[in-house]
């Protein structure tokens, strides 16, 4: 068990690090870079999806902000897209902050609802807003790869950038699993009462929560726009938003890798699927997409990462149940 | 030596219902006081008032000089109320130990020393060989035992314990009465509603009842089992005759 987990570690980070390298097809290297991309997002939203329990139908706003701030400071006052993305980080918390204090209070669907509806408050102020957004014609960034434009001409140097933000949110995610704030966040998930009354302030913890979220999947909206250098209103659009939470319920959710290993199963499949598939009846891709996401909730309901985790789980005492009271004194040994 | 805890005409209302009527109550520091009365007199709903999870609609309550009266309960908890629930609400999907570290983080910040706090209330609630099962595997009694487990690592002065005895068969009474008497000997004052007479009995120093929302009887276990009213209402007249 211990070789097989430190062998699976060891293949892992190889794949990670020289994956996009061993093909010149550029497909394939996009398919590496859009698994990153949507990995990071997706451990971004598990955040407040996963452990909080926050069924978010909204980070497409998030996403979409990063994208348009950084955009449009890059276009109109030529500042690095760099800072732009802190820009729109910092544009994307101030945004969850008012949603999130008006939203936050609501408990499930209605919870997911609202942030439902504030992507699409976004999506249609970004269609008429026109002065400002070009509205629906799109924004197009012009091709001047320099680093300092964050534009590259090979998409190996778009995989190591989002493979850093992919690194730096899961080890963010695994410190968070580990500390204070995310025992808190779990147990407001499991019962928020019980949570208040081992003195949580339960809105605060899950407000945090969505503005670190907002912050992290808006770096990565602003990477989307230099990486594909066009995007229109329709990235706030709800098919965007179900498809990060996706990527973590069939990942895994509330786990630090579940959101990656969606993405990586996911990304490529939809693409697989689209050109396999896409041409011999329209709109089977999306059939055979939707039957495959059915099963998988229904046979792998926890996720893909608890096929891997058995690996992982060292030296777990088994999993006892419903042990007599009685048999308490001699269990303690 | 003033009160812990000081309840002054205390009134909550759900609508019409008067679910608790002009409550007046000190709790002196260190006590266990246990309040008992018929199923609908208020108790639980007195608790929920005292933690922050009703707001009263009448008087005062004040903690450690402190008043928490239409506080959160999150505050009231810091200020150093802890309470159980009478419907157990575990974190289901979390270990016994995980569960136990929310409520040591309180007053631990880091994983390492919240966790030695678990480990350590785990083990003066007796439970420590139960710290890696999950909380939705627990039996109901074990449950309630980990409510109280929570609870405590919070490190209240004050602790109230709603009913943690329900559904334990008389041989486990015993072991729980001692578990309390350490944790109240260790200076947390006790404030439980109960219904096994032979636990209220046995355990408390005073005993208040409750009855249709009003204060009925006030004074110590022997006192009240012979309060003509108190038998009247809740104990019933074999009670009395057995007692």
């Amino acid at each position: 068990m211990r070789i097989a987990k430190y062998l699976l570690l060891a293949i892992a980070i190889v794949a990670a690090l020289a994956g996009p390298l061993i093909t010149q097809n550029s497909f394939l290297r996009d398919l590496w870079v859009l698994v990153a991309m949507w990995g990071a997002v997706a451990t971004a939203w598990n955040l407040i999806g996963g452990y909080a329990g926050g069924l978010s139908l909204g980070h497409a706003a998030f996403f979409g902000i990063g994208a348009y701030t950084s955009s449009l400071l890059y276009l109109d006052l030529h500042l690095s897209p760099w800072l732009g993305a802190i820009a729109g980080g910092l544009v994307a918390v101030l945004s969850a902050l008012v949603i999130g204090f008006i939203t936050i209070r609501l408990r499930g669907p209605f919870f997911a609802l609202a942030t439902l509806a504030f992507a699409a408050i976004l999506g249609i102020a970004a269609t008429n807003l026109s002065a400002l957004t070009h509205g629906a014609e799109g924004m197009t960034i012009p091709f001047a790869p320099a680093l300092r434009n964050a534009i590259f001409s090979s998409k190996v140097d778009y995989y190591y950038v989002a493979l850093a933000l992919l690194l730096i949110y899961v080890a963010l995610t695994w410190w968070i699993s580990v500390s204070r704030f995310g025992y808190y966040l779990i147990a407001i998930r499991e019962n928020e009462d019980a949570a208040q009354a081992l003195g949580i302030d339960a809105l605060r913890v899950k407000l945090g929560a969505t503005l670190l979220s907002a912050f992290m999947t808006a770096l990565v909206g602003s990477f989307y726009a230099q990486y594909r250098l066009f995007f229109e209103p329709s990235i706030f659009a709800t098919d965007i938003s179900v498809q990060i939470a996706l990527f973590a319920i069939i990942g895994g959710l509330g786990t630090v890798w579940g959101p990656l290993i969606g993405a990586a199963i996911l990304v490529p499949l939809t693409g697989e699927l689209q050109s396999f598939l896409g041409s011999a009846l329209p709109g089977i891709d999306a059939f055979v997409y939707g039957a495959l996401l059915v099963l998988a909730i229904l046979f792998v309901p926890n996720g893909f990462v608890s096929l891997i985790r058995p690996l992982f789980a060292g030296k777990r005492t088994p999993p006892a149940t419903r042990q007599p009271v009685e048999a308490e004194a001699e269990a303690k040994t | 030596m003033s009160a812990l805890l000081q309840l002054r005409n205390v009134e909550k209302r759900f609508g019409g219902l008067q679910a608790v009527k002009d409550v007046t109550l000190d709790v002196e520091p260190g006590e266990i006081v246990g309040l008992i009365g018929p199923n609908g007199a208020g108790k639980t709903t007195l608790f929920s008032c005292i933690a922050g999870f009703h707001r009263i609609t009448k008087g005062s309550i004040v903690f450690d000089g402190r008043e928490i009266g239409n506080r959160p309960a999150f505050e009231v908890c810091r200020a150093g109320v802890a309470r159980t629930f009478q419907v157990v609400k575990p974190f289901a999907r979390m270990t016994a130990l995980q569960s136990v570290m929310v409520g040591s983080f309180l007053r631990h910040r880091d994983a390492a020393s919240a966790r030695r706090a678990a480990l350590d209330v785990l083990a003066r609630l007796r439970m420590e060989h139960l710290a890696d099962v999950e909380a939705h595997s627990l039996t109901l009694v074990l449950k309630k035992r980990l409510e109280v487990a929570r609870a405590l690592a919070t490190e209240p002065r004050l602790l109230l314990l709603d009913e943690v005895m329900a559904g334990l068969s008389p041989g486990e009474v015993p072991e729980l009465l001692d578990v309390i008497r350490a944790i109240n000997a260790g200076g947390v004052t006790v404030l439980f509603v109960e219904h096994i007479m032979a636990a209220v009995m046995n355990i408390a120093h005073r005993v208040v009842v409750l009855h249709g929302g009003e204060l009925l009887a006030d004074g110590t276990p022997a006192e009240v089992s012979r309060d003509p009213q108190v038998i009247a209402a809740y104990l019933g007249e074999e009670y009395a005759a057995g007692a």
